[in-house]
């Protein structure tokens, strides 16, 4: 029988580029799958009295470019739809469909903060509530890293928080998250954090003192944030196109787009 | 093939294994009670459409699909429009499933509803000449991906992936994707399915970015998307060549449904065996059944030489491999004549001068002939092997040089004096 030869054929399987289902057995189940991953690289770091969140805006599926100017980063509470006079940012890599119900429900709920206390939100408020939102969601969660970003309103130095998709968040000086997190974090460790840098006449061995980490100027955080995604770009096929880049401080927020490569 | 229909669709037991009906119900020889099993929603599309494509241009939108609903591999529905128009200023393209789409459908036609008798919508209308008071391109799109995204999250998705073009509140050109995901973006093109891969690149070469959109004329949109309907349906086996195509701008909506594709080439794929209906040369066993040049005509290639031999004298070879096919269908012909036989043929081969790149068809051609040599018996007065006698450099005359000659047929194959990659042939009776 031909099952029967085919079933006894040597150990060297040839491949195939379809799922192989088991010929007996559990039956198989098809089923829908409600999540994808729409790829590209988020980015976060905050100084001493800003904070600066940036993201590529390339969306993909699979091989495919969907479109190269999706935003992943959004302006949250303000008012109006165009979140004017808004000091906190929401930036969200993953799957882009819960991303955008995030946002969408995390600025409504700060927006209805503002309607019920007369006050804007602060960013650990905001942060606390994020998690919430996230946690509340967690036996089906919104698959998306988050990154949110701000001015501390009690000494003015800028927040930073990040999470992960069921809703644990520390504040953090920088955060990478998204396809090219792997490639841009241990850059952003060394030359944010200064991990393993060290003072340059300390003795070998032992007695070597690491570089202490201070807060950096802007210029040198954006050139830091260009800096990893040109290098994300050259690295990673779904990190391309364009870098969307705000930067928040005291005033309000400063947004930019810079060209990056669309190959 | 399994004549069974209760077998399709379903792993084949010689190579799976025999069918694990357990978990259906009783009725489907499984041991399920039905009503001990857990609800299940849709799980995979069942009749469904192919690409959706869509470009901008200066003032509005083009939009286009085919109008063909397949089942698998079936082309079940071949009069089925995949484009909706909604309220003078939106069409909505869908690609999947079809009663999906047709579940939208309906939710459309009652928003549409809502929205324009809605009442103060008419006094509005009336005084901005109409457009604005309507409901916007943008809105209908959101309007469209919470429905898709509240399904997705109900585990009951919508299997469709749709473009929503049109114009938004301001007037200006609007065209955005909403899928079975809830996943929405925009682009200046956008093509579903297939045609993500096939179409999209295409466009993308018109109009690179959102900038380019404004150097794009109504026309040069509509050709375009013209020209990658085309391209699907040479390439997507889902695709039919009868297609809906609306141009949305500050007119309203030009809505075609049945638009068939124009020039189609399929010049290359002819010579190809198992592309299409086209025949390539296939022997005759019975040869006692042919005796005359009519009946030979029967045993040709459709395509190839009988056409030649009837209402065209002319015919254009435009590549080697159907100058090729041309001397097998010939020389096939003539095999296929009983002996002693009646008919000779030759051909006149006529050369241009300075052939050029010519000269690779040609040595193509006479490859084909040795080739031809080998298999076959014919002992015509003019052989096929005057061929390589011919020269190919710059010396070969002028003039048209005659190679051979015969009683019953000619025919003459030359290379075009106006395009050296041409080849034509000729068979005069």
């Amino acid at each position: 029988m031909a099952a029967h030869t085919l079933h006894t054929l040597p150990s060297t399987n040839p491949s195939f580029s379809f799922p192989q289902h088991a010929p007996s057995g559990a039956p198989t189940q098809h089923s829908f799958y409600p999540y994808t991953d729409n790829g590209g690289s988020t980015l976060g770091i905050s100084g001493a009295s800003f904070t600066v969140i940036a993201g590529d805006t390339r969306l993909t599926s699979g091989y495919n470019i969907l479109t190269r100017y999706a935003p992943k980063l959004f302006k949250i509470g303000g008012s109006g739809p165009d979140h004017k006079g808004a000091k906190i940012v929401l930036s969200v890599v993953g799957f882009a469909a819960d991303g955008r119900a995030l946002q969408e429900r995390l600025d409504t709920l700060v927006k209805l903060y503002r309607y019920q206390h007369g006050k804007d939100i602060t960013v650990h408020a905001c942060a606390q509530r994020l998690s919430h939102i996230l946690y509340n969601k967690r036996f089906f969660p919104y698959y998306v890293q988050a990154i949110l970003g701000g001015v501390d309103e009690v000494d003015g130095s800028g927040a930073l928080y990040s999470y992960d998709p069921v809703g644990s968040y520390e504040r953090e000086y920088c955060r990478a998250a998204g396809a090219a997190a792997s490639l841009i974090m241990p850059f952003l460790d060394n030359q944010v954090n200064l991990k393993n840098q060290y003072e340059p006449g300390s003795v070998q061995g032992l007695e070597k003192k690491q570089l202490e980490a201070k807060p950096l100027d802007r210029e040198t955080v954006e050139g830091l944030v260009r800096d990893a995604f040109t290098s994300a770009v050259e690295r990673h096929i779904e990190v391309g196109d364009g870098l969307q880049m705000m930067v928040i401080t005291n005033e309000g927020i400063e947004e930019v787009v810079l060209p990056l490569k669309r190959d | 093939m399994n004549h069974l229909p209760h077998a399709w669709g379903r792993p084949r037991d010689d190579v799976y294994g025999h069918y694990n009906p357990s978990y259906l119900p009783t009725s489907l020889g499984g041991t399920q009670h039905i009503s001990s099993m857990p609800t299940s929603h849709t799980q995979s599309p069942i009749v469904t459409g192919t690409s959706v494509i869509a470009i901008k241009f200066k003032t509005g939108i083009v939009i286009a699909a085919d109008n063909l609903a397949s089942y698998g591999s079936l082309a079940r529905f071949t009069d089925v429009k995949r484009l909706k128009p909604f309220n003078k200023k939106c069409v909505v393209g869908f690609g999947g499933d079809v009663s999906d789409m047709q579940y939208i459908d309906r939710l459309l036609m009652s928003l549409d509803v809502q929205q324009n008798y809605a009442g103060s919508a008419k006094e509005m209308d009336e005084e901005d000449g109409g457009s604005k008071a309507l409901m916007g391109a943008n809105n209908l799109h959101t309007y469209l991906s919470k429905v898709m995204y509240k399904r997705r999250s109900d585990f009951n998705p919508l299997w469709n992936a749709l473009l929503v073009a049109g114009l938004d509140e301001k007037d200006a050109p609007f065209l955005a994707s909403a899928d079975l995901l809830g996943t929405t973006y925009s682009a200046p093109t956008l093509a579903t399915g297939f045609g993500a891969h096939l179409a999209q690149p295409l466009l993308r070469n018109v109009v690179p970015d959102e900038k380019a959109v404004e150097g794009i004329t109504r026309e040069k949109a509509v050709e375009t998307v013209r020209e990658c309907m085309k391209v699907l349906f040479y390439r997507d086996a889902r695709s039919m060549p009868e297609y809906s195509i609306a141009v949305i701008d500050g007119s309203g909506v030009e809505l075609k449904t049945d638009e068939k594709l124009e020039n189609q080439s399929w010049a290359f794929a002819e010579t190809i065996r198992g592309y299409g209906t086209q025949t390539v040369p296939v022997f005759v066993e019975d040869q006692d059944q042919i005796r005359t040049l009519d009946e030979m005509r029967e045993y040709l290639p459709e395509d190839g030489l009988s056409a030649a031999m009837d209402d065209h004298p002319f015919r254009t070879a435009t590549d080697p491999g159907e100058f090729r096919d041309i001397y097998l269908a010939a020389a096939q012909a003539v095999e296929r004549m009983p002996k002693p036989r009646q008919l000779e043929i030759s051909f006149d081969l006529q050369v241009d001068a300075g052939m050029g790149q010519g000269e690779h068809e040609f040595s193509y051609a006479q490859g084909a002939t040795e080739s031809w040599y080998q298999e076959s018996s014919v002992d015509s007065k003019v052989g096929w092997g005057m061929f390589p006698t011919v020269e190919m450099d710059d010396q070969v005359p002028k003039a048209w040089k005659k190679v051979g000659e015969v009683k019953g047929a000619t025919i003459e194959l030359y290379l075009s004096e106006q395009n050296e990659h041409y080849i034509n042939y000729r068979l005069i009776h």
